[in-house]
């Protein structure tokens, strides 16, 4: 057994270490050497207060009775780290814009800078925070009378509170630090934190390899029952407490305090995210092999609440009693003093403060009465807290009951859940939601779990217990409205945050926000999008700057407050002076007293000094509510105008349009009538002369037939061309294309129009491809095309000595045919009708066709995924040009054609 | 909780360990290492900031 003095020894040592190191922190702090407390690593480790005595020890007794249940307490925590980018930055990015130094202040500020509901969290704090102190008291001196053997436990833990609280005092309330941060208070922690996983991970590693033989040894004899406990894993149980710790992670005070009051820069989450559930993963390690190997070694009865002591104990290993010792009383004290931090700057700022201001208004207080007055506030508040815990241990006797406090401590802080969630992530919701489901959610919290924790002996008795109040046994705390068989943890859960949540959404849904809370309200839920997201800027054009000043004074003392003040009016370039009490002024000065002060009491003494009281904001923001909707309701009007414009031109178009297909359709049927009546007036004459005259002669007759022959083809030819391009528009006709050699094609046109050619007097030229390649096309239309335009180079040539260069080319994937006559070609103004159905160009003077080849030509041309255009050599010499893709397959089978 | 997620609490050990303490293990750990591989790219996304310079330096008080 170690000697009393040995162990008192260590313990004072060990906690001169952590004076020493907050100390020389803080030190550094105020000379601004404060680069390696900047690390990820030590804001990780800080969080790590999580884990106190009662995980500590109590993780392993978890383990013992429950089996792996206890990985529940650190599977939540993971999970909200891992998914960090979702809550916690959002979280931290609204505590840095506001100077958020509680969750009391955040949850009043998001609701208005509600002065009612920031007491409210406090008090829930509070009554939280106070059980879970005495069981952290009742860790060290439980394991301090095992491993001394023996010792009064309330002197004990006098001692231990009195040291946390000079501890605490003296560190956590060196500064009235504009952002709630304690350097050196986050520096002892993180050395707490190693100090506790290395001393679970010696204590395990011993236990494992050298009182048992490894993992295989440890788990031999274990059977399956002990490891999944008496709930099934992943069952209600399971589920209910991993929600619980990770609400818990985000909502008890002291890991709001470490997560997101000390944060300095918001990407330490991101190496938070991962390396604190690596930190948890260390302390889970082992504690299932301390839980059996202690089941198995320990005597009958022992308590495996102390098997990460009693183990190396009974092993004879005094120096891993000692570190397991140290591990458990840092985790207990960085917990006490985190807590106490956390909750004393709620009860000064939101209890204390507002009555202590008001009184000190009244006596017209000059400078630094305020400073004093909070310091020593937030002095006298660690010391109740702190009493308060070891009043409770005293009180309760260190009994068992204590040992589920932690749990019930963690369903009490729940409460502040849905008010919280629905602050960061909902506009909709109000004060009177969060306050009236926060009461709801605390009472039923009260009544279902923390009352009946006491087993009847406060409070509620055991008669009420089991029979419900004047024995309505609807009402039973355990049973509510007959819920009987359930977990007490999972009704209380189901019960208290359950009809917290419901009554938060159903009342904030029922009223209205005030102007102050919509602003808020949008400043968290959109704080991403906020430019600057300080607190609320207002109308202000009367306040007194003196008085602002001597305000900042109160609080900040007086040269902070000169500096301040000093480095506003260079920024409005009056340096020496007084700044003007812009809205920006007062927006920046009351962000800097909230982070003393907290931001209800800051934006209630604002209002009173510049003489502003809410309902002056409240009507400047309903006027920028109502100018804002106005804005939007015109904005939607203008896009609505717009749209019926636009629908409007389009109808106009569409219209204009028909029109055009209406003269087109008449002009169409024009000419066709006209196409047809000429050749048909011609037959008609003819064949009545035939069949009247009889003394024609026999030449006459012969040539008459002969014409009334040839108008027949040119009237069958006309319908013909009417059928093809009647299908051609009305995409009804198939062309079947096939891999030709263009060479190939062009010489079989050039011989097809070779008679029209010869009797014209055309010379006639062919520049082939100069290499074999194909194009994808259907031959019998491409001549087809190729004759049309090469008939037209013929019989539009006004030339003397009329002649046709016909051109094969390569460009860029097409093939391209040139059909150059020297007749200058169409014009450019022709160009542009050309190819309209009966169109005919200026130098058409000859009356040939009926003005339909072009437009069939090009609409084959295009069917054929090709097309017919007009080149221009300048405004009135220009040719016809056939262009198609080439085609990448090789068709063999088609010869390559000789230039002609 | 879906099936997916119990699939592995069977009875039995592996290695001598008992097979639904190495799954959560094996769980945790691949949210550590998924958390660490997001980390990097999250942590140098610009929105992310760091907090602005300290308010006014509020000497020590006497206490």
């Amino acid at each position: 057994m170690l000697s009393v003095n040995l162990i008192l020894a260590v313990c004072v040592g060990y906690v001169a270490l952590l004076f020493a190191v907050a100390f020389i922190v803080d030190r550094q702090t105020r000379r601004r050497r404060i680069a390696w407390l900047q690390s990820p690593i030590i804001y990780t480790l800080s969080i790590s207060v999580y884990c106190t005595a009662w995980t500590f020890y109590g993780a392993v007794g978890s383990a013992a009775r429950n089996g792996l249940e206890f990985v529940t307490i650190y599977l939540g925590p993971t999970l909200v780290f891992v998914g960090w980018w979702f809550l916690l930055r959002k979280l931290v990015r609204i505590g840095r814009n506001n100077r958020i130094t509680s969750i009391a202040d955040l949850i009043s500020s998001r609701y208005g800078k509600s002065p009612s509901l920031a007491v409210l969290v406090t008090m829930i704090a509070v009554i939280a925070t106070t059980p879970y102190i005495a069981l952290q008291l009742q860790g060290v001196t439980s394991t301090f009378q095992v491993i001394a053997g023996g010792g009064d436990a309330v002197t004990t833990a006098f001692w231990v509170a009195a040291g946390m609280a000079l501890f605490t005092i003296l560190f956590g309330t060196r500064n009235l630090d504009a952002n709630e941060r304690h350097h050196g208070v986050v520096a002892a922690i993180a050395l707490e934190a190693v100090v506790k996983l290395i001393a679970l991970i010696a204590v395990g590693a011993f236990v494992t390899y050298s009182v048992a033989d490894g993992f295989r040894d440890v788990f031999q004899d274990v059977s399956p029952e002990a490891i999944r406990g008496a709930g099934d894993i992943f069952g209600p149980r399971w589920v209910v407490l991993t929600f619980l710790s990770a609400t818990a992670v985000i909502c008890l005070p002291r890991q709001f305090q470490v997560t997101v009051v000390e944060n300095i820069d918001e990407r330490h989450l991101a190496m938070a995210s991962w390396l604190f559930p690596l930190y948890l993963f260390g302390m889970v390690l082992f504690i299932m092999p301390i839980a059996f190997v202690g089941m198995r070694m320990m005597p009958e009865g022992a308590n495996p609440d102390l098997f990460v002591l009693t183990i190396p104990l009974a092993e004879e290993r005094y120096e891993l009693a000692m570190l397991a010792f140290l591990g458990g009383f840092s985790s207990a004290t960085s917990m006490v003093i985190v807590a106490a931090i956390a909750v004393s700057t709620m009860v000064s700022n939101h209890v204390i403060m507002p009555v202590a201001l008001k009184v000190l208004a009244a006596r017209h207080a000059v400078s630094g009465d305020v400073r004093s007055l909070l310091l020593a506030s937030r002095r006298i508040s660690i010391g109740i807290i702190l009493g308060l815990g070891f009043l409770y241990f005293w009180i309760s006797g260190g009994s068992d009951a204590l040992a589920a406090i932690g749990l019930i401590a963690f369903v009490g802080v729940a409460q502040f859940l849905p008010s919280l969630l629905g602050g960061l992530f909902w506009q909709g919701a109000t004060r009177a939601g969060a306050l009236s489901g926060l009461i709801v959610g605390f009472l039923l919290w009260a009544y279902t779990l923390f009352l009946p924790s006491f087993s009847g002996d406060f409070i509620l008795s055991a008669s009420v217990l089991a029979n419900g109040p004047w024995g309505i046994e609807v009402l039973r705390p355990q049973a509510m409205l007959g819920l009987s068989g359930m977990d007490p943890l999972v009704h209380a859960v189901v019960w208290s945050v359950g009809a917290n949540a419901l009554i938060f959404l159903v009342v904030s849904t029922l009223t209205e926000p005030s102007a102050l809370e919509r602003l808020q309200g949008s400043l968290f839920v959109n704080v991403y999008r906020a430019a600057d997201g300080g607190p609320s800027t207002r109308a202000i054009d009367s306040a007194d700057t003196e008085d602002l000043f001597v305000l900042a004074q109160r609080i900040l003392g007086n040269e902070p407050a000169r500096a301040l003040f000093d480095e506003m009016a260079r920024d409005q370039g009056r340096e020496g002076a007084l700044p003007y009490a812009t809205d920006a002024v007062i927006a920046r000065l009351e962000r800097e007293l909230a982070g003393s002060i907290g931001a209800a009491s800051a934006h209630a003494m604002l209002t009173r000094i510049t003489g502003q009281e809410n309902v002056g904001m409240t009507e400047l923001i309903d006027i920028a509510d109502e100018a804002q909707q106005l804005i939007e309701t015109s904005r939607e009007l203008s896009e609505k105008s717009a749209e019926l414009e636009q629908a409007a031109q389009q109808l106009r178009t569409a219209n204009e349009r028909l029109r055009a297909l209406d003269a087109q359709k008449d002009d169409f049927l024009n000419q066709v009538s006209h196409e047809l009546r000429t050749p048909m007036t011609s037959i008609r004459s003819l064949s009545e002369i035939l069949k009247e005259e009889t003394d024609i002669s026999d030449n006459e007759r012969s040539r008459f037939v002969s014409i009334i022959h040839n108008e027949s083809v040119r009237l069958t030819r006309l319908l013909d061309e009417l059928l093809d391009i009647n299908r051609l528009e009305a995409g009804t006709l198939n062309l079947t294309v096939e891999q030709i050699e263009p060479n190939a094609s062009i010489a079989s046109a050039l011989d097809a129009v070779s008679g029209l050619t010869r009797n014209a007097g055309v010379a006639v030229t062919f520049e082939p491809l100069p290499e074999v390649a194909y194009v994808s096309a259907n031959p019998d239309r491409l001549r087809q095309v190729l004759i049309n335009t090469l008939s037209n180079a013929v019989k539009y040539n006004p030339s003397e000595e009329p002649e046709i260069h016909v051109r094969a080319q390569r460009n860029g994937g097409n093939i391209l045919i040139d059909v150059i006559d020297n007749g200058g070609g169409v014009t450019r103004e022709d160009a542009n009708m050309i190819f309209e159905k009966f169109a005919r160009g200026s130098r058409s003077d000859l009356g040939q066709g009926a003005g339909l080849g072009l437009a069939i030509s090009r609409a084959i041309m295009r069917k054929m995924g090709g097309d017919l255009t007009v080149e221009f050599v300048s405004d009135s010499i220009s040719y016809f040009r056939l262009s198609l893709k080439e085609s990448a397959e090789e068709a063999t089978s088609v010869p390559p054609v000789a230039a002609k | 909780m879906p099936p997916i997620a119990t699939i592995f609490l069977i009875d039995g050990k592996l290695g001598g360990v008992p097979i639904a303490f190495l799954y959560i293990l094996v769980v945790w750990g691949l949210l550590i290492v998924g958390g660490a591989v997001l980390a990097r790219p999250l942590r140098e996304n610009d929105t992310l900031t760091a907090t602005e310079s300290e308010g006014p330096e509020v000497p020590r008080t006497d206490g």
